[in-house]
């Protein structure tokens, strides 16, 4: 039986402090021996003399939620994980701040690391959310992921 | 078939939030959304119709949700 489909969103950006949080929520979790961590983070690209000064992220959160829990029972069955938390923000993230998390742990370190990357990348290729740059002068423009 | 059409990113700047055309397939679809909205002409969209990506023709059904979707680019 499948497990119920998690919301990943959170509006605005993912606070330090969060990240340490849920770091420290697996201290009682002794069989894993590793963990690894992917943080996305806001960058002040320049554009034609125009810095980015924040991404607004849109999405078509049902469907992406769907394909979000379809992905998570495909890195299951594919890597010895203990567990995988992916949190991912909505709306206005400011350049400097952090807008993606993924962080997935297991007994040994392998599994970890690879399953962390195989998820930073599907997310990119596969999860309907835009991001629209906003520059400091107001104007935007629409990111494209590579 | 009245079917509702969502857009989204540069799309939705294009369409406007919500729509409701009368369509038998996605191509009849995409012709008549074309029509209204010459410059979607040019951009690449993506169509997901309830929830699911669709690359072939296909049918449309009274109340279908139809999204138009740019490259995606999240992350």
């Amino acid at each position: 039986m499948g497990k119920s489909i998690k919301n990943i969103f959170t509006q605005g950006a993912i606070s330090p402090a969060f990240i340490a949080e849920s770091i420290a929520k697996h201290s009682a979790k002794t069989g894993i021996g590793a963990h690894s961590i992917f943080l996305g983070q806001v960058r002040a690209d320049d554009v034609d003399g125009k810095t980015v000064a924040a991404i607004e992220y849109t999405s078509y959160q049902e469907m992406a939620l769907e394909k979000m829990h379809k992905i998570r029972e495909e890195i299951f069955n594919k890597y010895e994980l203990t567990c995988m938390h992916i949190h991912h923000s909505l709306g206005s993230v400011l350049a400097g701040e952090i807008c993606l998390f993924v962080f997935t742990s297991s007994k040994h370190r392998k599994a970890a690391t690879e399953a962390c990357n195989e998820v930073v990348e599907r997310i990119k290729a596969e999860l309907p959310v835009w991001g629209k740059e906003l520059f400091e002068d107001a104007t935007h423009q629409w990111k494209v992921n590579n | 078939m009245k079917v509702r059409v969502i857009a989204f990113g540069q799309i939705a700047e294009i369409t406007g939030g919500e729509l409701f055309i009368e369509a038998q397939d996605t191509v009849v679809l995409k012709a008549a959304l074309q029509v209204e909205f010459p410059t979607l002409a040019d951009k690449k969209y993506a169509i997901a119709v309830n929830n699911k990506l669709v690359t072939e023709v296909t049918a449309l059904t009274e109340n279908d949700v139809v999204a138009l979707m740019p490259p995606y680019s999240g992350g």
